[in-house]
């Protein structure tokens, strides 16, 4: 074959070759199959995502139920724990406030009773502030946390008699418990003096 | 509010749809002058307008949404020759569906065994010149659309399908020259 000619038909198959190779054709149906699949991933897509959401809506119900829970716990414990400690102290300081079987106390018995309950019911936080002679300040038992100041509990047997006898002997009354007063204070610049001196020792 | 989301949504299925319905074909034979085989090439297809897919709203936003999934099928494509090993025996496929119908047995024996060798020697090319060849082939992109997929002029686009033409009307001289 003249080598001109040969040239001449490989251009022409080349040019035919190529152009069809930019005319393939797909098997038929092509655009059925890929709407389909579209179809078949929207629906995947969807599910998916109904799934969050469900998952989504069960974690923020958990959440809010665990607040929940949480939140009324905390007030039941701070209930709970105010009413024990109101209790308990109470009944600790109305035990020390009574002494034992004294149903005919003396107005100077009962004014003494009195001051020593009342010096009771300061131990701890005295104890509190000063501690042991040599170590740290060490909190023994803490004041009792009221939810309500004073407490709204009625008056015992042996406050009642004490009102009384105030109300019936004021003078007296007064100067019993000033008199109790003072040796009150001469017993702590007594213990204060002991404390510092042991301190300088 | 749920009804205009639930129109919204059919908006955006119907405009897919007709996507798929006019560009279907040019996205298989970007993909197939790629991977010069059918079966690669449908699922290019496929994993083409599932891309799509996933634009949701923001395809109604696309102006020229041809040129957009050309660019997309010509990526996929791409991936997927990078991910398979058999281009090879793919070209001999490409061979054999090249071929009219019509002919006759010695005459498709000889199409065949060109074609065989053309799509070889399609894949020997430089990638550069070998990109710009093949999409150049497809009627319905113009020079400007390759351009822009390839990220290069439309003048370096012209230089490298002419030379690419050079070198496989070469190459198919010498390898064809004897048997011809």
């Amino acid at each position: 074959m003249d080598p001109m000619e040969r040239e001449r038909d490989v251009d022409r198959w080349l040019d035919s070759a190529l152009s069809q190779l930019g005319k393939a054709e797909p098997r038929a149906g092509l655009e059925s199959r890929v709407l389909a699949n579209l179809q078949a991933e929207r629906d995947r897509l969807a599910s998916r995502r109904r799934w969050w959401w469900a998952a989504g809506a069960a974690t923020a119900l958990a959440a809010v139920v665990l607040a929940v829970w949480v939140g009324e716990s905390a007030r039941e414990r701070n209930r709970g724990g105010t009413a024990g400690t109101s209790t308990t102290h109470s009944e600790e300081a109305r035990r020390s406030m009574r002494p034992r079987p004294a149903p005919q106390a003396t107005a100077p018995q009962v004014a003494a009773n009195q001051v020593t309950a009342s010096r009771v019911a300061d131990a701890p936080r005295e104890v509190a502030q000063r501690g042991p002679a040599n170590g740290p300040i060490r909190r023994v038992a803490g004041t009792p946390k009221l939810a309500q100041f004073p407490s709204p509990q009625p008056l015992s047997e042996q406050e009642k008699i004490l009102a009384s006898y105030v109300a019936q002997y004021p003078e007296t009354a007064a100067l019993v418990a000033q008199a109790r007063a003072e040796a009150l204070q001469r017993d702590r610049e007594e213990e204060a003096a002991e404390a510092a001196t042991g301190s300088m020792r | 509010m749920a009804g205009e989301t639930i129109a919204l949504a059919q908006q955006e299925e119907d405009r897919l749809e007709t996507a798929v319905r006019e560009h279907a074909r040019l996205v298989y034979r970007i993909a197939y002058s790629v991977l010069r085989n059918p079966a690669d090439a449908e699922d290019a297809t496929q994993e083409t307008f599932l891309r799509a897919l996933r634009y949701g709203k923001r395809i109604a936003r696309i102006h020229d949404q041809k040129a957009w999934l050309a660019r997309i099928a010509w990526r996929v494509a791409v991936q997927r020759r990078k991910n398979m090993s058999r281009v090879g025996a793919g070209t001999e496929e490409a061979g054999e569906s090249l071929v009219s119908p019509g002919d006759g047995a010695d005459r498709i024996l000889l199409e065949r065994e060109r074609n065989a060798i053309l799509g070889r020697l399609i894949s020997a090319l430089p990638s550069q010149l070998r990109d710009a060849l093949v999409l150049s082939t497809l009627e319905e992109i113009a020079p400007r659309e390759v351009a822009v997929m390839l990220g290069i002029s439309e003048a370096a686009v012209r230089s490298r399908t002419f030379r690419a033409r050079e070198i496989l009307r070469e190459r198919l001289l010498a390898s064809t020259g004897p048997r011809t």
